[in-house]
């Protein structure tokens, strides 16, 4: 009101006060654009990827067992794939998993770890069951045939291919994607818990995973 | 990949003149592997420190396996690849670790299966500085570090955290 009575002289506050709001309303206009923007631009990518991950599987535990994705019903399932005659990643990563279930407590006996190798003609179910038990006796080890294995792997969005190492026929590596997927009981992925990481870090991811499918618990 | 415990440093630093005399330019550490279920493969890490001049790891043996031969692990996106390296170069008193998720030794054809506990000899092969041998220890399966049970996680000492790269300093 008094401005209109009053015209203020020039370079006084009532011109500094305008330009002020010159600048501050886009600024402010700018991160609300962003708080509402940022949000959708990193959400729209997992549907996507939940689409993508699991599937049924028809496998064989090490006592000879057939099992399906269904065999452990009401568990999630915390699913690796390597294959034992990986020397450095995979017996690294075993060892994060169940150090992770270690770490989950009660939780944990929701929770049914799963190694599937990649490599059937050399990890046999029962070489499987032996060399995870090496790691926790709840970690269970699946094998199958070739095609078993590749239909279990393609659910799963996993690569894998033997690598040559020499002339002999146990002369090769085993080329895989290295991921560990956390899947609900009910069958959709969960989580993605990052392969690369701790049983700390995996333990708070299977956590947060579980906390978001049972908000009640 | 390169670290240099402090301590390490004031030591190589305070014998700098006599080094030469003293102690071989090459020196293993903390050679550590883990249980094996089979004979076909093992892994071997260890920290390889050189206190003289630029060298490259050209190979490798063990009384313990046929062959002992070095390998880089690399993930390309997420898929874990493993390859033969020809060598390993490494520069003029940089501290090079050789662990499970890069470059190591992967034993083949063992004389048997990697028990946790025991111990085995290795001998690496340097182009300049010649045949460096160490004792490894044989950690759990799930071993994470030398001296490690699965779930202790590696010694600071030697972990990715507290890491120095002094390759340049020296």
């Amino acid at each position: 009101m008094q401005h209109t009575q009053r015209p203020a002289a020039p370079g006084t506050q009532s011109q500094g006060v305008p330009s002020l709001l010159f600048l501050i309303v886009p600024l402010l206009l700018m991160v609300m654009g962003l708080c509402v923007v940022v949000p959708y631009l990193q959400t729209p990518v997992r549907p996507i990827l939940m689409t993508v991950v699991g599937g049924p599987f028809q496998l064989e535990d090490g006592a000879g067992r057939k099992v399906t994705e269904r065999s452990w019903p009401g568990k999630y399932l915390l699913i690796y794939f390597g294959y034992t005659h990986c020397p450095a990643v995979c017996p690294t990563t075993l060892a994060n998993m169940t150090d992770a279930l270690d770490r989950l407590g009660r939780n944990a006996g929701l929770v049914q770890p799963l190694f599937i190798t990649v490599d059937p003609a050399r990890d046999t179910p029962s070489v499987m069951a032996r060399y995870t038990a090496m790691f926790s006796p709840s970690l269970t080890g699946l094998s199958g045939t070739a095609a078993q294995i590749a239909e279990a792997a393609a659910g799963y969005g996993i690569y894998y291919a033997p690598h040559r190492t020499g002339p002999g026929p146990n002369d090769y590596s085993m080329d895989h994607s290295s991921v560990v997927y956390l899947m609900a009981p009910d069958g959709h992925k969960a989580a993605t818990i990052d392969a690369a990481g701790t049983g700390e870090t995996m333990a708070a991811s299977i956590e947060t995973a579980m906390r978001k499918e049972q908000p009640a618990s | 990949m390169t670290l240099l415990r402090p301590a390490l440093l004031l030591t190589a630093l305070a014998w700098l003149p006599l080094a030469a005399a003293a102690s071989p330019p090459v020196q293993l550490r903390d050679a550590w592997s883990r249980a094996t279920m089979s004979t076909e493969t093992g892994g071997v890490y260890l920290t390889i420190v050189n206190q003289g001049a630029a060298d490259a790891l050209v190979g490798a043996d063990t009384p313990a396996a046929a062959h002992a031969r070095l390998h880089r692990m690399s993930m390309e996106g997420n898929v874990m690849t493993m390859r033969p390296l020809a060598d390993l170069p490494i520069a003029a008193g940089e501290t090079v670790r050789l662990d499970p998720a890069g470059d190591h030794i992967m034993l083949e054809d063992m004389k048997q299966p990697l028990g946790r506990g025991q111990t085995f000899p290795i001998t690496l092969h340097f182009r300049h500085a010649g045949a460096v041998s160490t004792t490894v220890r044989v950690g759990s399966a799930g071993a994470q570090g030398p001296g490690q049970g699965p779930g202790q996680g590696p010694a600071p000492a030697h972990g990715a955290a507290p890491a120095m790269d002094m390759s340049h300093g020296l």
